[in-house]
């Protein structure tokens, strides 16, 4: 066996330590951010983008995943900017689901720019109990 | 996104969202957008007070903190931000709307700090 050393595999390592310690604050994430939870036979996910009408947005469901894909458009303000923090344009994120969902039974709703989907647990996804004879 | 802060409030300390602000100006006002997703008209406090302006935001709805969570790439905390204005603002004429999560305030300036053309009068 050969075995490469790379001081590029340390600073990875550290990285990866840092993360860890750090939590959630440094998780590598793209716009949209989106929390995700589960809620007896339906998986919910939450996802904040401020600004956008029901026009702006479209969400997919492809395989197993969630694609939410939308465009932030500036309001054409003809005045000097004197702060600008605020970030524009498209996005396009992919959220890979945990269990099969029922295709068919899909709500979204966006109020106050907040993005929220309901999706239901497919039949074959939902715990099964098992009698003991 | 927007970052966090703990402000200390009576005894307890609380997590606030610090919103993503973009300000304009032109020569008779301000204009301040704030991105607070989840903030309904009801939520909106605005104060101006001391040369300070105060923007707080509480959220509609608040996640359970029991709730199982997959994915957690933000939190639903009220929104709180503050900004030294100076006395350049007419108060009274201040106005806000919030639309899809987005804050908009029109801050007038005071009508003594606009532009004015002075008139050279012939003799």
């Amino acid at each position: 066996m050969f075995y490469t050393y790379d001081v590029l595999d340390d600073v990875l390592k550290m990285s990866d330590a840092f993360e860890k310690f750090f939590g959630d604050a440094n998780v590598r994430r793209h716009y949209p951010y989106i929390n995700m939870y589960e809620k007896d036979d339906k998986v919910i996910v939450k996802s904040a983008m401020p600004g956008m009408t029901v026009e702006d947005v479209s969400i997919e469901l492809v395989n197993s995943s969630l694609i939410i894909k939308g465009d932030r458009k500036q309001i054409d303000v003809k005045n000097n900017a004197i702060r600008s923090e605020r970030n524009f344009g498209c996005f396009n994120k992919s959220v890979r689901l945990p269990y099969d969902v029922d295709r068919n039974n899909v709500k979204a709703v966006l109020k106050e720019g907040i993005l929220t989907i309901e999706l239901v647990k497919s039949e074959a996804a939902r715990p099964k109990k098992i009698e003991i004879k | 996104m927007s970052t966090e802060i703990k402000i200390r409030e009576n005894t307890e300390k609380r997590s606030y969202i610090v919103p993503t602000i973009d300000i304009f100006e032109n020569e008779n006002e301000f204009k301040l957008f704030a991105d607070m997703p989840g903030v309904t008209k009801e939520g909106v406090d605005i104060v101006i007070a001391n040369e300070e302006l105060e923007i707080k935001g509480k959220i509609a709805e608040t996640e359970e903190a029991s709730n199982n969570f997959l994915v957690r790439e933000f939190r639903m905390y009220d929104y709180y931000r503050k900004f030294t204005v100076g006395n350049n603002i007419d108060s009274n004429a201040v106005t806000a709307k919030i639309e899809n999560g987005v804050l908009e305030l029109t801050l007038p300036k005071r009508e003594e700090l606009k532009p004015r053309k002075i008139e050279i009068s012939a003799e």
